[in-house]
């Protein structure tokens, strides 16, 4: 059963007076239980994917154009703020990019974990909550737990933080983990201990993971299902097998390229794909990724491709995928 | 210097650079290291330092003035039983054997005793006289000069009033004032102030623009007109000057709003379900502290100084309220024939503001977010 359905989804920013779509059409759906990857260059609509899923676009710029957000049957753009502050938080959970600012300052960690109880449980005595924090703390294996909890954040290391983060996350035994780039900001052992830290706590808790990632070596380790996205829209969609061994959007494959192998002629210059992203205000109407694409026709400048099913469970948004599947 | 090694202590506990060494104060409460260093480091500034302890030790002792400068005496003993006159209700002349119903005079209580020498005796504060009372010397017009032998320290004013006296109780009446004014001020502008910041929009466009209006109005006109109409007392003239005050708070509380709203913590606390007002009030104030602290002294020294040149100008406190602005007044029309009522106020005036400046000057320092390893 989907837990989460994204139905053809658009998001809008107003930018002095002109309004630019920066999420078009986004669609997929989220199984109780997976770990669903969203990947995509910086700007292709990622993070605001998961920002709205949240009811948290940054506003008065940001708004939801179109489409519906599904959890559990209800439609979470047109709840009423005090019911979506339940849900978020309580039912949803997020974590962001940069375990450096995402907490506050000024206050000790136990009072920042405490903050999900408080919000969400507020009958729950000081000694459960307490007790509960150093579970949590000890859950995201953070040692000497009764000790941090005294603690400010600037005391604590990136990787600390982020666990911290996590921690907040966990508080509520959320059905939802939204987690945007978290280990983007840690260099790459602490990346491995904390995505090792996340598939652990998925077991434990069979929540669903959304993951955010510009990383498909991170996709590839952690997720079952991904999303390619590209300036705001969907490439591709399949299972992280076929994904990798078979993919079937241009995009898709120059990314997969693009990674540098081990069995890789030493010294050889790196694939890349040629050009850049358009901007957001000078998006084609045709194929969103026609100026960069090597198999570029005619239609893809005249037609934005739909997205289409290629194989089961496998979908992909390009005019041309069967000609140069090869 | 046992103070010192506290403190060095605890920094070093709190600094987390060994996780593993056990934090020697963990047992409950543990201060912020950031509030030790803000603290360590605004006692090292000397001036600001001492100017605050100065004015704390000044600020106890003048809220017990009653106790040191008052016409009542401390303690009367009369016929083997102590009477302690300073605070409550007067008690008169014909308790003590006098054939006046009225107020018991203490001085003259304190020289009959000493007469008659049967026992009885009368002690009085170290300054005899309270605000309040005109002293006299029959066959003389005051302003009398200061004198050891009478009491008067600082000599009196230009109706016989002991001029320290005023000048204590001045003290006590403007600080009472200017933390009055504070108070009300910062809970009006920074509840604004972060509602501009927070909700922005229409809202802040809305507000913006009545503040530079209000702001046009010109104040001291304003009070001044008021203050001709009715009377003034304590709380009416604060409430007027309040009406006035609040919108200096507005502009630096809507920067700082603005700036920690998009902080990241801010949306963190949002993506947990939090609301509005908790988001305002344990994520955005707390943040912002530092800007609200480093402006109260500078505020309370225009408090001071507001209140000082209303009396001056003799719009403010009604007589005879012991002002400093209505002595500064006096001593201007005395300054040949009394030139100690305005040197003795001139000098308390400047001291006391030179000290809350230089308060204001290290707190600031103490706070400067360019000493801190602030997360960008």
């Amino acid at each position: 059963m989907s837990i989460l359905e994204i139905d053809e989804l658009s998001v809008a920013f107003d930018t002095e007076g002109e309004i630019v779509t920066v999420v078009d059409r986004v669609s997929f759906d989220l199984e109780a239980g997976e770990t669903l990857g969203v990947v995509g260059e910086s700007g292709c609509g990622k993070s605001v994917t998961a920002l709205s899923i949240m009811g948290l676009l940054p506003k008065p710029a940001g708004r939801i154009q179109g489409g519906d957000i599904r959890f559990k049957g209800e439609s979470l753009p047109s709840l009423a703020p005090e019911r979506m502050r339940d849900i978020r938080g309580n039912r949803i959970a997020m974590i962001f990019q940069e375990p450096m600012t995402a907490l506050n300052p000024v206050q000790r960690i136990g009072r920042q974990l405490a903050e999900t109880y408080l919000l969400h449980q507020p009958d729950l005595d000081a000694d459960l909550i307490h007790r509960r924090c150093l579970g949590l703390l000890d859950q995201v294996g953070i040692p000497a737990p009764e000790q941090r909890l005294t603690e400010y954040p600037h005391q604590l290391s990136g990787g600390m933080r982020q666990r911290v983060m996590i921690a907040m996350a966990l508080a509520s035994k959320p059905d939802i983990l939204i987690a945007d780039e978290p280990t983007t900001a840690l260099d790459v052992t602490i990346q491995a201990q904390i995505l090792e830290l996340l598939r652990d706590l998925q077991r434990e808790t069979g929540m669903a993971i959304i993951f955010i990632t510009h990383d498909l070596g991170v996709i590839a380790e952690l997720c079952s299902r991904a999303v390619v996205m590209y300036a705001g829209r969907m490439a591709e969609q399949a299972p992280i097998r076929p994904l990798f061994a078979g993919p079937l959007h241009p995009y898709t494959r120059g990314l997969l390229a693009s990674i540098p192998r081990l069995e890789d002629e030493p010294k050889t210059v790196l694939t890349t794909i040629p050009g850049v992203v358009p901007g957001i205000d000078e998006l084609p109407s045709g194929c969103r990724f026609a100026n960069r694409c090597p198999h570029v026709k005619d239609l893809c400048n005249r037609e934005a491709p739909e997205l289409v099913v290629g194989e089961p469970g496998h979908r992909v948004a390009c005019h041309r995928w069967r000609e140069i599947d090869a | 210097m046992k103070t010192a090694t506290t403190d060095s202590r605890l920094a070093d506990s709190a600094s987390g650079r060994s996780p593993q060494r056990p934090s020697r104060l963990r047992e409950g409460f543990t201060i912020n290291p950031q509030t030790v260093k803000q603290w360590r480091r605004f006692r090292s500034i000397k001036r600001g330092y001492y100017s605050a302890v100065a004015l704390v030790v000044a600020l106890i002792l003048s809220a017990g003035a009653e106790l040191l400068v008052n016409g009542r005496a401390l303690i009367v003993s009369y016929d083997g039983e102590l009477y302690f006159p300073t605070y409550g209700d007067i008690i008169p002349g014909n308790t003590f054997g006098r054939d006046y119903e009225y107020e018991t005079d203490y001085r003259d209580l304190k020289a009959l005793f000493k007469e008659q020498d049967r026992g009885n005796w009368v002690l009085m504060p170290p300054v005899p006289y309270g605000p309040l009372e005109n002293d006299l010397i029959p066959g003389y017009f005051p302003p009398y000069a200061p004198s050891f032998e009478s009491g008067h320290y600082l000599g009196t004013d230009q109706t016989g009033r002991d001029v320290l006296a005023r000048l204590i109780y001045g003290f006590r009446i403007a600080f009472a004032f200017a933390f009055l004014l504070l108070l009300c001020n910062y809970l009006i502008g920074i509840a604004v102030g972060c509602a501009m910041g927070f909700w922005g929009g229409v809202f802040d466009l809305l507000f913006q623009r009545v503040i530079e209006i209000w702001n046009m109005v010109p104040s001291l006109y304003v009070i001044m007109i008021v203050t001709s109409i009715v009377i003034p007392n304590f709380w009416t003239l604060a409430v007027v000057m309040v009406i006035f005050g609040w919108t200096q708070m507005t502009w630096n509380m809507r920067t700082s709003t603005y700036k920690e709203k998009t902080r990241e913590y801010v949306l963190a606390a949002r993506a947990l379900g939090a609301s509005n007002t908790r988001q305002i009030g344990s994520h955005v104030i707390p943040n912002t502290i530092s800007v609200i602290v480093s402006f109260i002294p500078f505020s309370i020294a225009g408090g001071i100084f507001l209140l000082t040149a209303l009396d001056y100008l003799g719009f403010g406190l009604p007589p005879p309220t012991p002002s400093w602005g209505e002595l500064l007044a006096q001593g201007q029309n005395h300054i040949v024939t009394a030139p100690w009522i305005i040197l003795s106020v001139g000098i308390s005036i400047s001291i006391v503001l030179i000290m809350v400046n230089y308060i204001g000057e290290a707190v600031r320092e103490a706070f400067d977010p360019k000493k801190h390893a602030y997360y960008q």
